[in-house]
């Protein structure tokens, strides 16, 4: 399916939820490469670590990951 | 006020927004501004110009020949000068109306919720984790409104809290506080005006702030400085967060 990463669309397989597509992403050999800390966005809503597994992927879904910023 | 405040301040006493009586509110208010770099600088000066009555400046750090390329409250001269001394002069040579407190030292959540007691908003214009999450601590503990500000190589990030509010977010909700570094400028660098971009948007919601009351909460605003675009992303609390639910 198709879905937009950070503001590129891209082709992934089909996740059930947002835990297996970052599972996903960590695997060896992943050519999306995921930061060590992040918060994740999707369609425009923060969502909290606890609802990865309970959050669907669906086709055309914009999804952000923000990696925490320190600079000022 | 008096004459000379009058003419000073005419160009937001036209504003209807703001008149006298705003521009005396301004006068009257009293913002903690924590970290006098690149977002602290233009932070600091603009609140000042606009006559804020009182501006608490917390840093520990000293001014660096690499501060400068973006920190446009130091100056040259000001190299190994404290930061908070360094800004303090500039913010008086714009205004004295403005009372300058300066705290030049690293503050525990405690000691930060003491000096926030006195304070009406607090805005971190740190660089650091582990200062934003003692901001975080101190505002929630005081219930003080406050905006938090970020700024990377090419991106920012604003996120206002204000713990009073029921439904408010906290910076812990975002983030988890585990000790990650994230990004920082000293390795990624930063582009000199994006600390503008943000700083000044922080100011401005400063300014609405102590005008009107209540932020507008659950937000955060980004800004892409390579095409120039603006991104709001809903934040909402985090039902069992260790910070601001219990």
């Amino acid at each position: 399916m198709n879905i937009t990463l950070n503001g590129k669309n891209i082709e992934i397989a089909q996740y059930n939820t947002l835990n297996d597509f970052f599972s996903s992403l960590k695997e060896e050999g992943s050519a999306l490469q995921v930061p060590k800390q992040f918060a994740v966005a999707l369609n425009g809503n923060f969502v909290p670590r606890e609802q990865y597994d309970k959050s669907s992927l669906q086709e055309g879904d914009e999804l952000e990951l923000l990696v925490p910023m320190q600079g000022g | 006020m008096n004459d000379e405040q009058l003419l000073r301040y005419s160009r937001h006493i036209l504003l209807p927004e703001i008149d006298i009586v705003g521009q005396q509110k301004l006068l009257a208010s009293h913002v903690a501004i924590v970290g006098l770099g690149g977002l602290g600088s233009p932070v600091a000066m603009y609140l000042a110009a606009a006559g804020v009555g009182q501006l608490s400046l917390f840093d520990f750090d000293v001014v660096e020949l690499s501060n400068l390329q973006r920190q446009i409250a130091h100056r040259f001269s000001s190299i190994g000068k404290a930061k908070v001394s360094s800004a303090a002069a500039t913010i008086r040579d714009l205004n004295a109306d403005v009372q300058v407190h300066e705290i030049n030292a690293s503050l525990s959540a405690e000691s930060f919720a003491e000096h926030f007691a006195a304070v009406d908003l607090v805005l971190d214009c740190t660089d650091r984790f582990s200062s934003r999450f003692a901001i975080n601590q101190a505002c929630v503990k005081t219930k003080k409104p406050w905006v938090s500000a970020s700024a990377i190589a090419m991106d920012g990030q604003l996120l206002a809290f204000d713990p009073a509010q029921e439904d408010s977010p906290c910076y812990a909700c975002l983030y988890d506080d585990d000790g990650d570094e994230g990004r920082r400028c000293a390795e990624e660098g930063v582009l000199s005006p994006l600390l503008g971009v943000i700083g000044s948007m922080q100011a401005l919601m400063a300014l609405r702030s102590l005008l009107e009351g209540p932020l507008a909460v659950g937000e955060m605003k980004r800004f892409d400085a390579r095409d120039l675009n603006w991104q709001s992303l809903r934040l909402p609390k985090k039902a069992d967060c260790s910070v601001c639910s219990v």
